[in-house]
């Protein structure tokens, strides 16, 4: 009777192994799969952009005009670990001039990340582990490597193809920030999917008025981003200008990453001098030493208040 | 006490007249951008036109309180009509904005109280009126197209340009508008 129980027990423990091994197995599957589909963003491509407005609460609302543009873009590779992906866009102009795009990066079971407020402002916006779990964060930064907007969700992967959700309060968009007054937080619906032409960045997004008596919706907007993969060689004069410039860029991403490890909130100025930091740091003829980076991004900060 | 009433009553209506429409302050603050968006003006004013005594109870348009002068540094910059349509269960609020020449200059539906036909909105579809002026008579189909969906709208809203187009006609033949 005792063998038997002593039996039953082994068993009992090899099978609760086993089923510990195969969850922890799938679970290192469905990261891996996550990453294999933000890496896939990686590369040379064509890109399209077109938005155009769709519902608005008010009858007498004027539509603006649908927004239609294009360009070749690299999305490169800048740092790669076990629980972060870092990815920096680069736009090429008639083949010829390299300009800094937007940067995205991914975090897995990111706790950290921060959220817009509005009137240029961030707040730090910490989560329970319980509600990051299995779950990527999306950061995403202006040109100038200052803070756009952040969103956490699950990447889905059903039917061959991968895709990933979130709605994020953002500034206006920079195809209208210099142009519109009229709304001043943008809610993004952000829907990527990867596809077998590249991918696509589809936008269900919220033009909305924000005071301190709440939010009122003016308008909804429909958007698309295709990337349409090319070789890679196309984007060549990206690549030579990343190397030759990213050593920078790393200066300007630790200089921010400072300021995000204060965990406050953070407001910037939009401009200094009449000029926006991007006009300062897109400057390649500068010597950019790891101070003159800091100093420069600190003039932006009016604040970086305890929440 | 009753006298010094009417007296300051009488003093704010003489010295900011122009601002005392008949709207509520959502129309008012709507009717405010239409104006500035269409004449691309800033300080303006609206006097009500006295139509008074010109045979207002045989217009096909409800005209009193509804008919304004716009004017800019005491130029006139055109006239302004706000007025209230049936939709199919409540009823909508519209402006019409005029040349000096009354020719229409823009039209909008500014308050729209009910899902179903809301389409009339759209510039698209408005801008169907633009340019006419007093001798025109807009009917549905010719040269008006319909909108699938928001049948009783367009109708009315037709129906409401007709009607104020002959209105004014007759108004500029009483020298209204001279």
């Amino acid at each position: 009777m005792y063998l038997l129980n002593y039996r039953i027990g082994w068993l009992m423990i090899s099978l609760i192994a086993f089923l510990v091994l195969s969850s922890a197995q799938a679970q290192t599957t469905k990261k891996d799969k996550d990453k294999e589909a933000i890496k896939k963003m990686l590369g040379c491509y064509d890109v399209t952009f077109k938005y155009t407005e769709t519902f608005s609460p008010e009858v007498d609302y004027e539509k603006a005009y649908d927004y239609h543009a294009s360009g070749l873009e690299l999305a490169q590779l800048v740092e790669e670990t076990e629980d972060k992906i870092v990815i920096q866009h680069l736009l090429l102009v008639n083949d010829t001039v390299v300009i800094k795009h937007w940067r995205q990066d991914w975090i897995y079971e990111d706790t950290e990340s921060y959220r817009y407020e509005g009137n240029n402002t961030w707040v730090y916006d910490p989560k329970s582990p319980e509600e990051v779990k299995g779950k990527w964060t999306q950061n995403v930064y202006q040109v100038d490597d200052s803070p756009r907007y952040s969103g956490t969700a699950t990447w889905v992967h059903v039917d061959g193809s991968s895709s990933w959700y979130h709605k994020a309060d953002s500034p206006l968009p920079r195809r209208e920030y210099t142009k519109r007054n009229d709304y001043n937080i943008m809610k993004r619906g952000n829907r990527l999917h990867i596809t077998d032409y590249g991918w696509l960045h589809e936008q269900d997004n919220d033009k909305v008025i924000r005071t301190d008596t709440g939010d009122v919706l003016l308008v909804q907007e429909k958007g698309y981003n295709h990337y349409y993969k090319r070789p890679e060689k196309d984007c060549q004069l990206a690549i030579d200008w990343w190397d030759e410039n990213k050593d920078m860029w790393v200066n300007v991403r630790d200089s921010w990453q400072e300021v995000f490890n204060k965990r406050n909130k953070l407001e910037l100025k939009l401009k200094v001098e009449e000029k926006r930091l991007y006009e300062h740091l897109f400057d390649t003829k500068r010597e950019w030493s790891e101070d003159k980076v800091d100093d420069i991004i600190h003039q932006y900060i009016v604040s970086t208040e305890n929440q | 006490m009753i006298q010094q009433l009417i007296v300051f009553l009488s003093l704010t209506m003489a010295i900011g007249g122009s601002e005392f429409y008949p709207w509520s302050a959502v129309l008012e603050q709507k009717v405010d951008k239409a104006i500035k968006s269409t004449y691309q003006v800033e300080d303006y004013s609206l006097r009500s036109m006295d139509v008074q005594g010109r045979l207002t109870s045989t217009l096909p348009s409800e005209m009193e309180n509804s008919l304004f002068e716009l004017v800019e540094k005491d130029q006139l910059l055109g006239y302004v009509y706000v007025a209230q349509a049936p939709s199919m269960k409540n009823v909508f609020d519209y402006v019409v904005l005029f040349e000096k020449d009354l020719t229409v200059r823009n039209a909008k539906v500014l308050i729209y109280r009910e899902q179903h036909g809301r389409q009339i909105g759209s510039r698209r579809w408005l801008s169907q009126f633009l340019g006419m002026g007093p001798e025109d008579r807009p009917e549905l189909g010719a040269p008006i197209d319909g909108i699938s969906g928001a049948t009783i709208s367009v109708t009315n809203m037709t129906k409401a340009m007709k009607d104020l187009l002959a209105s004014v006609h007759t108004l500029d033949e009483k020298g209204l508008f001279e």
